[in-house]
């Protein structure tokens, strides 16, 4: 089976190459009854090695992605959100180090544990089967090389495209992307783009190959909010048309709420919470999560009163990943703390089915 | 009452480039005019390359303005002579969005927070300056011993309140605080949300606040001016402006706000199957 939607590409035999890529995922592609994940994290642990000793950045974190669905991880700086996103990437660097874990990619060969391959492997992985946009677009685009030239090199590496089909498939995605006069612009440098136009490249050379996977990490962070509007629009017309799963990685709610379907809430480097994003909004079981929401100024469209209204803060100051508490990491600041949150660590336990908190008080809080 | 008058303001960058030193110019500010009264807090939207930061430095001649004036409790800024403008800058403080890259690392908080003092010769004794730093940062909520701390030993948040004790150890009747929460965490945010209101409830200080953030300019500010390339396209109560946007511009930038709220949130149900926590 093939999907029906392809790229409106100009060059039929281009259009085919990119599809040949595709089709690896097809099957996997938007089942809703017997859905497996694309992807799965399970039990990751990461530290890295510091001046003050090994430092826990993630802990036991566990989570499932699906095809054509938008995960998000939401955490406040330091909470292992895009350390999580650069070790499925295998992209941490020497200080860090994956202490335990498996993060298992359904490929059509069978799942395989990207833990376990080979750096030559993996490049195999990155950027055709599973691809990544930063925060911040113009650092992450080789100033030097034009856009086309960058978008082409994927297509080139992983699908052996030939300068010519590349150069074609690279204007078809500059059109899918939104940037006008592809034919002109794919001989631009990046420096020659506005930011929001720069994040539309990036997202031009993640999805070259049809990736099954996109994990972006902040993508709309540095970005106005009239473009942030655009681009989220875009990766969500991009998901509808490839079924690819996403990773959406970004300390805004508000974000979170236009674009995924589940998130899940990271503090100091544990997922504290999981379940749909509706779920997480409107009746947030974590007291991290309620305390979170609760600090936010009032969504735009809600009555205020400025007289009267103040912000509830979360007291306290953000936890030192190298002087961990014991038991619960939030406990500190929790306003429903008990001592028994402080005796050993939380497990991440069923609220209801498919909704996962980790709180000794999920029960009574409600 | 007015206690600042920004009349015509304008600013050009010339920039020169290229072989022959062409020259480039960009309109950062075109004739953007309005009054902030005592006691107000006036927040200053835009987004970026809109000219706000570009504004918020010509208020204090940080940056020569092109044309215009900008007066100050009956002060024009435009002619005054450099000693004066030091005087008069006294009275406006800022506060910046980065706390890692506004603060001196080489200096204790309460060497920060003393500096003002000392150039302004604020304090008799050096017993009154000490006390003088000691009630300062006990407005903003630090402990007592972090005088003798470096700012490296503070988080981004506690930073904030060292940049915040420091614009107000001169007394300022200005504020101007550009993006100050903007780079700080959602829960610590708030925290500094608070003491910016609590500020303006104890001292009456009067505040420009610079911020792309609507949902934020419209927790604290009373009025709000909306910047778009360089001018002023909107200006009025904040609430009045958010409920009934008049310019185009306005309408977009609110329309733009992601929104948190369930009515809004595309419905798909989760995939059956496996789910974490299960």
């Amino acid at each position: 089976m093939r999907s029906t939607r392809s790229w409106p590409a100009g060059d039929e035999m281009t259009a085919a190459a990119i599809m040949e890529a595709g089709a690896r995922r097809v099957e996997l592609n938007r089942s809703e009854t017997a859905a497996a994940p694309v992807l799965s994290v399970s039990n990751l642990s990461v530290a890295f090695e510091t001046e003050r000793g090994r430092v826990a950045a993630v802990r036991d974190v566990s989570f499932n992605l699906y095809a054509g669905r938008t995960l998000a991880l939401v955490g406040e700086s330091g909470s292992g959100k895009s350390v999580t996103s650069l070790s499925i990437m295998r992209l941490l660097g020497s200080a860090g180090v994956i202490a335990a874990g498996s993060i298992t990619l359904a490929t059509p060969t069978g799942p395989q544990d990207l833990l376990r391959l080979r750096e030559r492997e993996m490049r195999g992985i990155r950027g055709r089967s599973i691809s990544m946009i930063f925060q911040e677009p113009m650092t992450s685009l080789n100033p030097v090389l034009t856009v086309g030239h960058q978008i082409a090199e994927p297509l080139r590496s992983h699908l052996r495209l030939s300068r010519r089909q590349a150069r074609k498939a690279a204007m078809a995605l500059l059109d899918r992307v939104g940037i006008p006069g592809s034919a002109r612009r794919v001989d631009s440098y990046a420096h020659e783009f506005s930011g929001g136009m720069r994040q539309r490249v990036m997202i031009a050379i993640a999805l070259a190959c049809r990736p099954l996977v996109m994990i972006a990490d902040e993508p709309t962070t540095a970005l106005d909010v009239t473009v942030q509007a655009q681009i989220l629009e875009l990766i969500r017309e991009l998901q509808r048309e490839t079924g690819m799963a996403v990773l959406f990685v970004t300390h805004n709610v508000g974000v979170v709420a236009a674009i995924a379907d589940r998130t899940a809430v990271m503090y100091a480097g544990e997922l504290m919470e999981v379940a749909t994003t509706a779920q997480i909004l409107s009746s947030p079981a974590h007291p991290y999560t309620r305390t979170l929401l609760a600090s936010l100024p009032p969504d735009i469209d809600s009555p205020f009163d400025r007289e009267r209204q103040r912000l509830v803060p979360i007291s306290g100051q953000p936890v030192d990943l190298a002087a961990l508490p014991p038991g619960c990491s939030f406990s500190p600041r929790c306003p429903w703390s008990l001592r028994a949150c402080d005796a050993s660590l939380i497990p991440l336990a069923q609220v209801v089915p498919g909704r996962a908190a980790r709180c000794v008080r999920i029960g009574d809080l409600r | 009452m007015t206690l600042l008058s920004v009349r015509g303001l304008s600013k050009e960058f010339v920039s020169r480039r290229g072989f022959l030193r062409h020259s480039d110019r960009h309109l950062a500010l075109k004739d953007v005019s309005f009054d902030l009264a005592p006691g107000e807090i006036l927040g200053l939207v835009g987004e970026s390359g809109s000219g706000k930061t570009t504004l918020g430095r010509c208020v204090q001649r940080l940056i020569e303005p092109s044309a215009g004036d900008v007066v100050f409790d009956g002060t024009s800024l435009r002619a005054l002579p450099s000693k004066a403008l030091r005087v008069l800058r006294r009275r406006i403080a800022f506060v910046f969005q980065d706390p890692y890259a506004s603060l001196n690392p080489r200096l204790t908080v309460g060497r920060i927070v003393a500096e003002p003092i000392e150039i302004h010769s604020l304090a008799a004794s050096r017993a009154a300056r000490r006390s003088r730093i000691k009630a300062l940062l006990a407005e903003v909520g630090l402990p007592e011993d972090a005088a003798h701390r470096y700012p490296h030993q503070f988080s981004g948040g506690q930073r904030q309140r060292i940049s915040i004790a420091r614009a107000l150890a001169c007394d300022p009747d200005l504020i101007i605080a550009d993006e100050p929460v903007s780079a700080l965490d959602v829960s610590i945010q708030a925290q500094i949300l608070n003491l910016l209101a609590d500020l303006r409830a104890r001292r009456g200080v009067t505040m420009l606040f610079i911020s792309h953030d609507l949902e934020v300019v419209r927790y604290l500010c009373d009025r709000v001016a909306v910047l778009y390339r360089g001018r002023l396209v909107e200006i009025g109560a904040t609430e009045e402006v958010i409920r009934r946007p008049q310019h185009e511009y306005t309408r977009s930038l609110i329309a733009a706000v992601p929104r948190r709220r369930i009515e809004h949130l595309p419905l798909r149900s989760p995939p059956a199957g496996l789910e974490e926590g299960e």
